[in-house]
């Protein structure tokens, strides 16, 4: 599969934060950390930052290598294990988004359309996307994306006369639980900047670029977070599945120049087909890592059919996709915090050992 | 290779099923679009669900025969009425005895009954928020008795009773009370919501034509959380609006001050701020300031208000009367335990601490003991296009 350019990157990464977090993590956020929701997202940043700092650092010690390849490459059989537990967690995330796009979907636009029909047809989507290589995807990225968030922006400004300040008040109503609350939550969509470094090398990927990433997506899930939070209230906005959503519905221009849902909807899906796309590429990349011999482009199809199966045997309801997201920040810690930090830790002392051992005199 | 072509051949045939529509397909002429419903209560405690559905071939050359109500044959629309356990199980019986499926996504008025109004407005928010085809933006009223009535009013100046309906509820307030106002306010602490209340009036063309029926805006409901407890009018619904800052396009009329005739100020902007400040004995104290700007509109005096020596007295009998309305207003929401201004909401946002030690009986004790200080100053800009009482005489006009 080909390589994509530095600007399709950070888009990815972009799209990777907040695509599939837009259609329910806002009402899950909204409904527990209430006027506090807001404090989670910038402090995930700045946790997922030093994070992405660490990698960076084993990555340019590492040329042209990404950290699915160094793990495998240094740790052995515990590599191909660690990597082996990576395609589980994605297959997890890519079930549970390919469940909240189908049950999105369902619940607004198709009541009487099967699930698993809708499922089959973005899981098609995505195999023929990902079949072509991560430059197709990229370059579906950087169409839907800067489009999408043009628009967002100007439905957001659009609603700014209907916002109620007072709505942020009042703040640290529980002490330092909610804001807690929020860092928890925040955590599940920030932690997956971590895609990046697992896909591509320094060579196309800097800590710059990953800042960029980071800091434009959550800007824009900081800024939908406000908008559910300041026009629907975190009361209201905690009740709805679709917070966001309904928040578009209401934009209203004149008596019936109010139907602003479809085109923003319109952008919106294809997003989520995107950042399921980016899962089932790092997954098929991933395994391609662990059996060498295995040709990642013949996989794509087997395992797109193989996550529509689990995602439906995994989440029976839409509501048990939303219930998920409770728990998801202890993987998120474990998988995209921990392991990569202790990861790029040893892989920096091994290069250092062997540095000092390459300078010894012999 | 022909074994390829061959199976992407059999794959493309086996999609040709999957592009032919979705299993929501719908045609235009298949629906029935609802643009108003009205929900009552009846003695038995079930929900009776009125619906009224335009019926597009009729409604280009109704304008002239004038809207009607019923079923009979020049109306502009159909009206249907069921009973059901619950809202959709009303509209599940409706639509037994269609020929068209009901939509609801472009429904934009709902009436409440007034019955159901004191019962509980929650189960209807509930519907209109759950099912998506429902919108939040769709306007909330309350008719002053049964519901069901209002949607067959003649209301000959548009061409359904829901359009009519949409125009008034648009006009009450200046941000109107939709599905989504209503709901902040039944889940925001220390709030209680407000509709405004719409009542069948008959026209009074005079002599030479037929009085038709009519609907027009009488009020406010006043809620606690989600019962109504009463319905304001006259000076009380105005101060209320007012105190709000919800006013929109107020008028104060006044009495001269020699008593010879009238004077109106239209007001041509004006703010309210509400606020709330502990005192040092611990107590709260409302204050709520109104800066409103006018014009002096009317004079059926022969005051020459228009004199900048007199304005000034015009200026304070204006204020007088608003702070008149508000006072009136607040006096009886403290008395009636429903605080639709959001005096206590403002507690909770500014002061945490202290509301949550009042919140467990806040409507009974700490709501109507909290003092309102109410200031309001009217400024008069201009006096329109008279210098004097245009239709008096010099001589008799008094400076």
């Amino acid at each position: 599969m080909e390589t994509a350019s530095s600007r399709q990157i950070v888009i990815m990464g972009l799209c990777y934060v907040f695509s599939a977090t837009l259609v329910t993590w806002p009402g899950q956020i909204l409904r527990l950390a209430r006027q506090d929701a807001w404090i989670g997202v910038p402090t995930c940043a700045l946790i997922m930052l030093g994070v992405l700092w660490v990698v960076n650092r084993t990555l340019h010690a590492h040329p042209g290598k990404d950290l699915l390849t160094l793990i495998v490459e240094k740790y052995g059989w515990l590599g191909k294990c660690l990597v082996g537990a990576y395609v589980l967690l994605l297959a997890l995330d890519m079930g549970k988004d390919l469940r909240l796009g189908t049950d999105f979907v369902n619940v607004v636009f198709l009541p009487r359309t099967p699930s698993i029909l809708i499922a089959t047809l973005i899981a098609a989507t995505c195999v023929f996307m990902v079949r072509g290589g991560i430059e197709i995807v990229g370059r579906m990225a950087e169409l839907y994306i800067p489009l999408f968030i043009v628009v967002a922006l100007c439905a957001g400004l659009l609603l700014i006369p209907d916002l109620s300040w007072q709505y942020m008040q009042p703040f640290f109503e529980k002490g330092m639980i909610r804001p807690m609350v929020g860092v928890w939550y925040a955590l599940t969509p920030i932690g997956n900047i971590m895609i990046l470094p697992m896909m591509f090398s320094n060579q196309h990927f800097t800590f710059r670029q990953s800042c960029m990433a980071i800091l434009i997506s959550c800007g824009l899930l900081e800024f939908v977070l406000m908008i559910c939070q300041l026009n629907l209230s975190s009361t209201l906005a905690g009740h709805l599945m679709y917070p966001a959503y309904e928040a578009v519905r209401e934009i209203r221009l004149t008596d019936f120049l109010d139907r602003f849902d479809l085109p923003i909807v319109g952008l919106w899906l294809p997003t989520i087909v995107i950042k399921i796309g980016i899962n089932l590429y790092v997954i098929c990349t991933a395994l391609q890592r662990i059996w060498p011999a295995l040709e990642a482009r013949t996989v794509v199809p087997a395992v797109g059919a193989c996550i529509v199966v689990f995602g439906f045997w995994l989440f029976h309801t839409s509501v048990e996709v939303v219930s998920v997201n409770d728990a998801w920040p202890v993987l998120v810690i474990v998988w995209w915090i921990m392991i990569p930090v202790f990861a790029c830790v040893g892989l920096l002392i091994l290069a250092r050992v062997q540095q000092s051992r390459l300078r010894r005199p012999s | 290779m022909k074994a390829k072509v061959a199976m992407t051949f059999v794959c493309a045939l086996f999609l040709v099923p999957l592009t032919s529509g979705c299993w929501d397909r719908r045609e235009i002429n298949d629906i029935a679009f609802v643009t108003a419903a009205a929900a009552d209560i009846t003695q038995d405690n079930h929900y009776r669900v009125t619906i009224q559905v335009p019926l597009p071939g009729k409604i280009s050359d109704v304008g002239q025969k004038g809207g009607g109500g019923g079923s009979s044959g020049n109306k502009a629309y159909f009206l249907d009425s069921t009973i059901g356990d619950t809202f959709r199980a009303a509209n599940a019986k409706q639509q037994n005895a269609m020929s068209r499926q009901l939509y609801f996504s472009h429904m934009r008025v709902f009436v409440f009954g007034e019955d159901l109004a004191r019962e509980n407005i929650a189960s209807p928010i509930d519907v209109m928020s759950r099912i998506p085809q429902n919108r939040m933006t769709t306007y909330l009223l309350v008719s002053s008795g049964p519901a069901a009535d209002l949607l067959n009013a003649q209301a000959t100046m548009e061409k359904t009773p829901a359009e009519f309906l949409r125009e008034l509820a648009n006009e009450s307030m200046i941000h109107p009370r939709t599905v989504k106002r209503v709901t902040e306010a039944l889940l925001a602490e220390g709030q209680d919501p407000i509709m405004p209340v719409v009542s069948w009036t008959t026209t009074k063309p005079g002599d030479a034509g037929d009085a038709q029926t009519n609907l027009k805006l009488n009020g406010l409901a006043i809620f606690q959380k989600k019962k109504l407890v009463a319905m304001l009018s006259g000076r009380a619904a105005d101060g209320v609006l007012w105190a709000m800052g919800e006013f929109r396009r107020p008028l104060i009329t006044i009495p001269a001050k020699n008593g010879s005739g009238f004077v109106s100020v239209m007001v041509t902007s004006y703010h309210v701020r509400t606020t709330v400040k502990p005192t040092q004995d611990g107590r709260m104290v409302c204050q709520i300031q109104a800066r409103v700007t006018g014009t002096l509109s009317e004079n059926t005096s022969n005051l020459t208000y228009e004199r900048s020596q007199n304005l000034a007295s015009l200026e304070r009998q204006a204020s007088q009367a608003v702070t008149d309305d508000m006072r009136i207003a607040v006096d009886q929401l403290q008395r009636l335990h429903a605080d639709p201004i959001g005096i206590c909401n403002r507690v909770y946002r500014n002061y945490p601490g202290y509301w949550h030690r009042v919140k467990h009986n806040w409507r009974d004790e700490f709501y109507p003991n909290i003092p309102v200080q109410i200031d309001a100053q009217v400024e008069i800009r201009n006096s329109g296009n008279a210098t004097s009482p245009v239709g008096i005489p010099e001589e008799e006009l008094q400076s």
